[in-house]
């Protein structure tokens, strides 16, 4: 299992492990909290994306408007999780109309620590059967539907499109290692066969294991892996290189990352066509004062500037900028 | 040549031209009802300065049923009728009131402003004689067959004659117009249909307050014993047990409380008086939330005026009610006409408290605290706005109340703050009345499978048992819990009687309004509060076991859980205890004692913002909370939370700790008896220590509270 990148928060033994087996079994690896009141005794966990937190934590305060609650799950934000970057709250409660509420309360009065990207509510009744989970395969159906910015907050890569990165890096016939970058780079200058069957120590498996795996954290660092080596590789395989690039971008841009992140303007909410094409054809000082569409369809590339935008996807991939 | 004549511009002006049914669209369809149409040409008497407007209904013909509205008003000449009444639209009116410009007898605001009230007539019927005279002129009249007149192409199609003749109806200098309809839609009234119409008639001009200058009435005749019995307004007022009136101005609401006393019950009455208050306000709900207030200040009535009213408020428990005579027709007056309506320059504003319109939601508010809210069906109320003043408040084109804007997000805020007060004032007298009507019960031991099982049924009807079940299955479960728990352990000491009634009455008002298909997405988020309720006595007797623990880590803990709300409402924090002054241990269970204390800093919170309201951006409001501990009560080291808000006032600490006492206007008076509660399975209390018995700094002149642990043995 890869690393996790959600949490659940509970006062209730069984509500708890119900929902973090179910999100253990389904490829959402996660840590388990059993609050009982002492958020000193709460660890920080700057990676988390995800947090699953139960509105009522114990707090005793009944017949008011929650408010306490809300201030509650605050300070374990504040005081204890401290997430770093872009993360969502999933508030799994038998009051799921609190959720605009919640979020309201911690955009307004959250200071010291970054602010939900969003929370969104599941209902525990409807997956509840006593204290067990009642169908783990509509628990995670509902969660896939309620968390719009799921995709984004726990990635989960395509193992054929990172296989076939891969393929495009390593088979370019015409073009052999850069020598410089080979000696700086492990894994630059063997085949590709050979280089998917080396057990990489930074993920403790082959990149082949991890392909035909279901391990989503490691996918995740294995692409990683790939679009480092893309950069270094912006030399060599210039063409190649920048038709992955394009694609980053807009995979980005289909999960409803910022395109503000690399520069230009942003198109909003709305996903649409349009809007990417939009982007594509505003000129833009990170694709040096062309439009990204030039950049992507000049016949010479600008290996330089390849390398800084492609450096600048990787530093977004790690949340700098959010 | 085609090309030629594609490309050569044209430039065409022609006007709308309105089919001849845009008139039927504007009467007929835009108006809801055959009564709220008679109410437009009653308000059309209004504006024309009339002193009186008579509506007769006319059924002694079975061919020829007829309704006439005439009033002694202004009249219109041959221009006004021409260039006004005609023009459907015509803004003069709007004109009016927008230039502050008053009637010359009556000295009134004009009430109609879009041009259209006119067109409601086409509602009642399809034959239309209008006969009006005014001053120094010659009488008009105007026929109108709106089923000829609409089968018209275009309205330009469509002439209306006018004539003009020497007074026959207006003779002797009279003034004034009469509206005469015929061809009835519908073309039968039925007796209830028509003392519907009496009530709603006479409750145009406001019977809470003086009578005006302006009178509506009704005639049938023919059937006049149809209307003799309608019960009198004002006897059925006097037969109220309480009376409640305020006025917010300024932000200071002044108000005046009143029980009566029930005859045959040794009661005194009581009478309580407060001028310059602050109006506390619920939380508004829905997406006009506005900046969250807890009290009303001048910003507050903008656009909507100074707000008076008044109401009157019943009690059907049976064996109130059976005191009070005549029990039938009350019970059916209130039903019918119960509810809270708004009346403008004392002209109602419909539909505020008719039967099918529950603008306050009164009657879901209820579920959770149903001893203590007040539902429509107990209540006779109306509010009373200025015209001139209320210039958010803008009446919708169908008549049916006001448009959805933030000014009647603020009047509902106010209305049902007001309420608040009463209620709070209204649960001493409530408990009097209680103790010596209330057969003793064990509620402990009573079942909720009954109304439960009702309340599915009703759900399944609505196709709400997908949505509603699981919240349902939980209540039911945890009632049965607790219940169990309380009579396996033998902690019927714990008094919990009262919280399983009110949530079986819970059930029971929610079970009604589902059967009466009220906003079902309110009672869903009714259903869970009740729910919430459950929940959190749950957690009483699942405590966690006692173990010993220090007072600073409790309090630690309290202050973290609140930090986000300390901060934000800028309150100043001062705990010594945080630098180990007076740390003391203790055995408790840490959960149940840290809710206590949390129940504790909330109340603390809520009282510091009434006594400080919001300041503006940049000042900070002199809110103070002071958690420490103290070794002066005798029966054991105590965590003492004093603030300087506005104190437990003359309540005492009877009061604040029984179930359902609040002062708050969205409380459920639970926090100080849950807290009493766990202090007491804790071996412990909840104190309200007199200044003098505690060294509290002078400057927390507020509320002060202990949370007292037992002595070790």
């Amino acid at each position: 299992m890869g690393p996790a990148q959600t949490i659940v928060i509970d006062d209730e033994p069984h509500h708890l492990v119900g929902l973090a087996d179910t999100l253990n079994r389904h490829d959402m690896p996660c840590r388990q909290i059993l609050f009982s009141g002492n958020i000193e005794g709460v660890d920080a966990f700057p990676d988390a994306r995800l947090i699953f937190a139960d509105l009522h934590l114990g707090t005793g305060v009944i017949g008011s408007d929650h408010r306490t609650d809300f201030s509650t799950i605050g300070s374990l934000l504040e005081g204890a999780i401290k997430p770093v970057g872009r993360y969502g709250i999933v508030l799994w409660t038998l009051y799921p109309d609190q959720a605009p509420r919640l979020e309201e309360f911690l955009r307004e009065r959250l200071e010291g620590v970054e602010k939900p990207v969003g929370v969104w509510p599941l209902a525990k009744p409807p997956h509840l059967d006593e204290d067990r989970i009642r169908d783990e395969g509509n628990l995670i159906d509902e969660i896939r539907r309620a968390v719009d910015q799921l995709e984004v907050l726990i990635n989960k890569p395509d193992a054929a499109e990172v296989e076939a990165t891969l393929a495009r890096l390593f088979n370019q016939p015409e073009d052999g290692p850069n020598e410089t970058l080979a000696s700086s780079v492990p894994g630059l200058d063997v085949r590709l066969d050979d280089w998917m069957d080396e057990d990489l120590s930074s993920l403790g498996a082959t990149p082949r294991a991890i392909l035909r795996g279901d391990d989503a954290g490691k996918l995740f660092l294995l692409q990683r892996v790939v679009h480092s080596i893309a950069t270094l590789r912006a030399v060599s395989h210039p063409h190649v290189v920048r038709d992955i690039v394009r694609h980053r971008i807009e995979d980005m841009y289909r999960q409803g990352v910022s395109m503000e992140l690399v520069e230009g303007p942003d198109v909003g909410e709305e996903r649409t066509a349009p809007g990417l094409a939009h982007w594509m054809d505003t000129e833009n000082p990170l694709f040096g004062h062309c439009t990204p569409r030039q950049f992507f369809e000049a016949d010479q590339v600008d290996v330089m500037r390849l390398r800084g935008i492609s450096a600048r996807l990787d530093a977004v991939d790690d949340g700098a900028f959010t | 040549m085609a090309e030629e004549l594609d490309n050569d511009p044209v430039e065409v002006s022609r006007p709308f031209r309105p089919r001849a049914r845009v008139l039927q669209l504007l009467g007929d369809e835009l108006i809801g009802s055959p009564r709220l149409a008679v109410f437009e040409l009653v308000k059309n008497a209004y504006d024309a300065d009339a002193t009186r407007a008579v509506v007769t209904l006319d059924l002694q013909s079975d061919d020829q049923p007829t309704i006439t509205v005439e009033d002694d008003g202004e009249g219109m000449t041959l221009d006004v009728l021409q260039d006004v009444w005609l023009v459907p639209g015509d803004d003069h009116r709007q004109r009016q009131r927008a230039r502050g410009q008053r009637s010359p007898v009556h000295h009134r605001l004009p009430l109609g402003e879009k041009g259209l009230g006119r067109f409601a007539v086409h509602k009642l019927g399809n034959q239309i004689k209008l006969t009006t005279r005014a001053q120094e002129a010659k009488e008009c009249f105007v026929e109108i067959d709106w089923n000829e007149l609409i089968q018209k192409p275009y309205l330009d199609e469509a002439p209306v004659t006018i004539r003009t003749r020497p007074p026959e109806v207006f003779a002797d200098g009279r003034t004034g117009t009469r509206i005469e309809v015929s061809e009835l839609r519908p073309p039968a009234w039925t007796r209830g249909e028509v003392r519907r119409l009496c009530n709603q008639i006479t409750s145009i001009c406001s019977p809470f307050q003086e009578r005006g200058d302006f009178l509506a009435t009704l005639q049938v005749p023919g059937n006049e014993h149809w209307i003799e019995d309608l019960p009198d307004f004002a006897a059925i007022i006097g037969r109220s047990i309480w009376k409640f009136s305020f006025l917010l101005d300024q932000g200071k609401f002044d108000w005046s409380y009143e029980f009566f006393g029930v005859s045959g019950l040794n009661l005194d009455s009581r009478t309580v008086t407060k001028d310059g208050d602050r109006l506390q306000l619920p939380t508004a709900s829905g997406r006009r939330r506005r900046k969250d207030r807890v009290v009303a200040d001048e910003t507050t009535i903008e656009g909507i005026g100074p707000v008076l009213g008044e109401f009157y408020v019943y009690d059907r428990d049976r064996p109130v009610l059976q005191r009070l005579g005549d029990t039938r027709l009350l019970a059916t007056y209130l039903d019918e006409y119960g509810g809270i309506r708004v009346y403008r320059d004392g002209i109602r504003v419909y539909n505020y408290g008719e039967q099918g319109d529950d603008w306050l939601g009164l009657d879901l508010r209820r579920v959770n605290v149903p001893t203590r809210r007040i539902s429509r069906n107990i209540i006779l109320g109306a509010v009373h706005l200025s015209l001139d003043q209320s210039d958010a408040m803008i009446e919708k084109t169908n008549r049916e109340g006001f448009v959805e804007n933030d000014a009647l997000g603020r009047l509902r805020q106010i209305v049902l703050g007001a309420l608040g007060a009463l209620e709070s004032e209204r649960q001493t007298d409530k408990q009097r009345i209680r103790r010596l009507t209330e057969p003793p019960s064990d509620p402990v031991t009573d079942g909720l499978e009954t109304p439960i099982a009702e309340l599915r049924r009703e759900l399944q009807r609505h196709e709400l048992g997908e949505t509603l079940e699981p919240v349902v299955a939980r209540i039911q479960r945890q009632f049965r819990e607790m219940q169990e728990t309380l009579l396996a352990a033998g902690m019927s000491g714990l008094n919990l009687a009262v919280v399983f009634h009110e949530v079986e009455r819970g059930v029971r008002v929610l079970y009604q309004a589902i059967v009466e298909g009220k906003d079902l997405e309110a009672a869903a988020i009714q259903a869970q509060e009740l729910m919430r309720i459950l929940d959190g006595f749950a957690t009483l007797l699942r405590r966690d076991s006692k173990k010993q623990h220090t007072a600073q880590h409790l309090v630690n803990q309290a202050r973290t859980f609140n930090l986000l709300r300390l901060r934000h409402h800028k309150v100043q924090l001062e705990c010594p205890l945080m630098e180990g002054d007076g740390d003391f241990e203790a055995t408790f269970s840490l959960s149940l004692v840290l809710g206590a204390l949390n129940n504790l800093i909330d109340n603390a919170l809520y009282w510091l913002r009434v006594r400080w309201p919001d300041a503006d951006p940049g000042e900070s409001p002199l809110r103070r909370l002071y958690v420490a501990t103290t070794d002066d009560l005798a029966d054991g080291p105590a965590i003492l939370v004093a603030d300087n808000g506005v104190g437990f006032q003359e309540d005492s600490p009877a009061d604040v700790t029984r179930p359902f006492f609040t002062r708050k206007p969205d409380g459920m008076g639970l926090g100080l008896y849950y807290a009493n509660l766990a202090m007491e399975l804790n071996g412990g209390r909840l104190a309200f220590p007199k200044r003098q018995e505690v060294d509290v700094p002078a400057v927390y002149d507020g509320a002060i509270a202990a949370l007292v642990f037992g002595r070790k043995t």
